[in-house]
């Protein structure tokens, strides 16, 4: 195929600035989809995705366009607008040579889109802004376009103004994708060098990569080699995405497609991984990307302990597709057997969680989300603890390091107050803070990651009623006075309900969850203490009393069954719960300590 | 083997009850079910004949709703067709307002020897709210006036009704006690669609909480103690030698046949000596109607419709024993639960004579208890 008449980009955007019904537009107007296939969001596949309207998972789509005469080829990478995804974002752009810059004429520039925008002028992207919803009333073209030249100094004269939802602009933007992106380099005749930038499962034609050729040529028959494991396969099938699979002879440099060559695990295609041709090998790798390294981390436990090899298949599965999804065995003595997962973020470990309980039909129970925290012992010895029951003995911890974020936020003036007061409650260090223009500020911030997972967003959310972004990347470790808080529950520590908290916050953080847990735990037979510990010192205390009345008053007439069923439904009701000691706990419990407000 | 009659009839539902009772039937729907209720009576006798009935409970509904002349009517066909022994327990339940002189003076001549009178509570705002046809000057009246034709009276008290206190509670307990022999004591149980709970749950009606009705419980209990009635099961409490044998059956493996709709029966014998290899409890058709049609067209008591019919295995029989057993002051014998009760709950039993009963606060939590040691 032709090169020039090749352009491959994505669209970077805030969630909500309109990138999906963009994307949609984009495959109507080429005639991709027939106007009877249509259904809102193509792009994004998964339930979980149409219904919260983000996209998860990048997806790829070639479009056919016939401009001045000549036929072009556009392929649009779709990427994830979310803070946690990142990372298969820069995966995304590494397959372009442009990216649009999808800005709401209501909204301006947001903190995420910015963090993007600097992953595409890292991978030295040509960036072409895009106005949308200037059919809206508030729209101010204006404005945003002097934001967008202010703030990350892209030229605005002429930028295309759209409407994606009804269509306006669409033509002229396409007309710029192809004047003004580049067409891919590379030497179709060098030997092969493909870029996987993505790879799923697929259940009949085992692992797929997603591939961008960069040099040479591709077609089933050929022998190929995954150039950091060595391994061999033979290709079944090449392809390219329209966006739905559609099988071709081959793909050449300057595509974008599929290669499916009947690898059995994703792990043999490793995102990042270059592949080559078996028989005629290219001498280099292309370089590839940093591993995804999870951030956040969090036991997952089936709620009925049966279905623990259920919750293992899930999960599996669930990998397949997602190499940032990592999982290792863990037992609890209070929930059993389960699994120590690892998110790239909050929103991440939502949707596996969310995926689980919907698409595999589990209850589950997870703990306190958890970072991952460098402990030195006064041995010298050096350990990683993302699981707060594995924290050593106080007498053995010589210190401890919890890793650092630099949050940038976004907000217009009237809430920087509530937003310094809640970052200095999460014990954040101000940094700067910068007007963008007389609406708009930027606030940065030096935070604890600790203090980002627990209830962060919520409360910027509610503070400044939805209008705050907030973008973070990880800033390194940093020594703390950390301590574990323990919940005991009639004098037996529950290691599900244990926490990792800065010590100045453990006396109120342990008094809400020992108050949350006397409401949600059920009287029982005992009067039962409820107690937060540090380092053995009891800093709160609640009790939940006995219970005195729990009995069958009347016998009609003899009728026994009837007693009988009322028992068995009281014990069914008991299984669903917990042991903690002799304590019943319900499931409700854990989740409940989740959501204690500061 | 215990006979249990059941007549379904009340002139209104009462707020609190899920029981199987008719309000308001018409005459010719109460004949059709008397006559079913003869034929099954037949019927039972052709079977169960040969048993000695030492004890026959009349309950409802409201049987002294009906005209006495047909309770003396089915006592009669039940002496033609069983042998009912010589000092047998016989016992009708009443409602205060449906009582009368002639019907007490009638139940005496048809061999009835105690009366259990469906109390509930001297708080007239009580009985209005729950919906009651008597008030407390008609309920202690009527109990008086049993007590001149019976030496055995029996009241029903709940306990956790809307307007009950600590000093209501006890005040209609002591004005009770020199009026009966017998006193069954219960707290209230919300049963889930009764006008009652819906009330509790839009908050129209605003009831004790579960610790306050515990209270008047205990209250209850001190003051009958220390009156000489004994507590021989979790919710009754009588002078010594007046507990309800019928009643007192149930929970200690007595057979017992249970006659009329929704009725509930033990049977552990094939013709009321000869011993089934398992024993078996059923219970007739709840629909009146189909109570009805089901006996007409039977030949035999074996052809009567059924509903959960159940033979019960080793489990069960376990299961029963413990659950039945442990409601009784004397308790279960030790070597049945020999094992069975978890340390941390060895304080709310008690052990004597080889017998394991309840102590007071393990009686009020009993179910919890139950659902640790059953094997459901």
């Amino acid at each position: 195929m032709n090169k020039d008449r090749i352009r491959n980009f994505s669209i970077i955007a805030h969630i909500d600035h309109g990138k999906s019904t963009l994307a949609d537009r984009l495959i109507e107007r080429t005639g991709t989809v027939s106007e009877r296939d249509m259904e809102s969001q193509l792009l994004d596949n998964m339930d979980i995705e149409k219904e919260r309207g983000i996209t998860i998972k990048l997806q790829t789509c070639r479009l056919y366009y016939k401009y001045e005469g000549e036929e072009y080829v556009l392929n649009l990478i779709d990427t994830p607008g979310h803070v946690d995804f990142t990372y298969e974002v820069s995966r995304s752009l590494a397959a372009c040579e442009g990216a649009l810059l999808v800005v709401d004429a209501t909204q301006g520039v947001e903190a995420q889109t910015l963090s993007n925008v600097y992953l595409a002028l890292e991978n030295d992207l040509e960036i072409l802004p895009v106005i949308n919803k200037i059919d809206l009333a508030s729209a101010d073209v204006d404005a945003v376009k002097l934001e967008i030249e202010d703030i990350i100094g892209l030229d605005t004269d002429g930028c295309p103004l759209v409407s994606a939802k009804d269509g306006t602009g669409v033509d002229d933007l396409i007309g710029q994708i192809i004047k003004k992106l580049p067409s891919p380099d590379g030497d179709e005749n060098s030997p092969l060098k493909a870029l996987i930038f993505d790879s799923f499962y697929d259940n009949y034609r085992g692992a797929i990569s997603m591939v961008r050729i960069v040099d040479g040529r591709v077609k089933a028959g050929d022998k190929i080699k995954m150039m950091s494991s060595g391994k061999t396969f033979e290709v079944v099938e090449v392809g390219y995405f329209s966006p739905h699979m559609i099988p071709c002879k081959e793909i050449s440099s300057g595509e974008v497609g599929y290669i499916a060559a009947s690898v059995k695990n994703v792990s043999d295609t490793a995102v990042g991984d270059t592949i080559t041709n078996a028989e005629f090998p290219a001498k280099e790798p292309l370089s590839g990307y940093k591993k995804a390294t999870p951030m956040v981390y969090t036991g997952v436990f089936p709620a009925d302990g049966a279905r623990y090899d259920d919750l293992k298949e899930a999960l599996l599965k669930l990998q397949l597709n997602d190499a940032s999804l990592s999982f290792e065995p863990e037992v609890s003595s209070a929930l059993g057997f389960g699994f120590r997962c690892g998110f790239l973020g909050l929103l991440h470990m939502e949707i596996i969680e969310e995926r689980l309980e919907r698409e595999f039909d589990l209850d589950l129970i997870t703990t306190a989300p958890s970072v991952s925290y460098i402990v030195t012992k006064t041995n010298g010895e050096k350990l990683t603890i993302d699981n707060p029951t594995t924290l050593p003995n106080v007498s053995e911890i010589a210190s401890i390091e919890e890793p650092m974020v630099c949050a940038k936020l976004f907000t217009p003036p009237d809430y920087v107050g509530p937003i310094m007061e809640l970052c200095q409650g999460k014990r954040g260090i101000f940094v700067d803070m910068s007007y963008i223009d007389p609406t708009r500020v930027q606030i940065t911030y030096r935070m604890p990651l600790n203090e980002i997972i627990y209830d962060f967003f919520d409360s910027l959310k509610s503070r400044t009623r939805g209008y705050a972004s907030l973008d973070y990347e990880t800033d390194g470790y940093e020594k703390s006075d950390l301590v574990r808080l323990d919940m005991m529950i009639n004098g037996e520590i529950c290691d599900a309900l244990s926490i990792i908290v800065h010590r100045d916050n453990a006396y109120s953080r342990g008094r809400g969850i020992a108050e949350k847990l006397k409401d949600v735990i059920p009287r029982q037979l005992f009067e039962v203490p409820i107690q937060a510990t540090v380092g053995g010192k009891i800093i709160a205390r609640e009790t939940v009393k006995a219970m005195r009345k729990d009995v069958l008053a009347k016998c009609y007439g003899g009728d026994i069954t009837r007693k009988k069923k009322l028992l068995e439904k009281q014990k069914e009701g008991k299984k669903r719960m917990r042991k903690v000691g002799s304590v019943e706990v319900p499931s409700e419990a854990f989740i409940s300590i989740l959501k204690i407000d500061n | 083997m215990e006979i249990y009659i059941h007549l379904p009839f009340c002139k209104s539902k009462c707020a609190y009850c899920d029981f199987n009772s008719l309000p308001d039937c018409d005459e010719g729907t109460v004949f059709s079910y008397l006559s079913a209720l003869n034929r099954e009576i037949r019927l039972a006798g052709e079977a169960y004949g040969k048993a000695e009935i030492p004890t026959v409970y009349i309950g409802g509904g409201t049987p002294s709703l009906l005209d006495s002349g047909r309770i003396k009517s089915i006592m009669r066909v039940l002496r033609e067709h069983f042998y009912v022994d010589e000092n047998a327990e016989i016992s009708i339940e009443c409602n205060p307002e449906s009582i009368t002189e002639e019907k007490l003076a009638d139940y005496k001549e048809a061999g009835i020897n105690r009366i259990s009178i469906g109390a509930q509570s001297l708080d007239d705002r009580n009985l209005k709210s729950i919906g009651r046809l008597h008030d407390s000057k008609t309920a202690i009246s009527k109990i008086r006036l049993a007590g001149q034709y019976f030496d055995s009276v029996s009241c029903d008290v709940i306990v956790g009704l809307p307007y009950d206190d600590e000093g209501t509670v006890k005040e209609e307990i002591e004005t009770l006690i020199p009026l009966v022999t017998h006193m069954s004591v219960y707290a209230l149980t919300l049963e889930e669609g009764t006008p009652l709970a819906l009330r509790a749950q839009e908050g129209k009606v605003l009831l004790p909480s579960d610790d306050e009705t515990e209270d008047y419980l205990e209250i209850a209990q001190d003051i009958l103690e220390k009156r000489g009635f004994f507590r021989y099961e979790v919710s009754n409490f009588a002078e010594e030698g007046k507990e309800c044998r019928h009643n007192l059956g149930y929970w200690t493996d007595e057979e017992y046949l249970g006659l009329g709709a929704g009725a509930h029966s033990y049977i552990k014998t094939s013709d009321g000596k000869k011993a089934l290899a398992a024993p078996i409890r059923f219970a007739h058709p709840k629909d009146i109607h189909a109570y009805i049609a089901g006996v007409n067209c039977a030949e035999a008591f074996d052809i009567i419709p059924r509903a959960e019919m159940r033979v019960l295995d080793e489990k069960d029989i376990f299961n029963e024993s413990v659950m039945l057993g442990l409601r009784t002051a004397k308790g279960v014998k030790s070597d049945i639960l020999n094992g069975c009760i978890p340390n941390e709950l060895k304080g709310f039993f008690k052990e004597e004579g080889g017998y394991t009963s309840l102590t007071r606060s393990g009686a009020a939590v009993m179910n919890s208890l139950l659902v640790r040691i059953l094997r459901l």
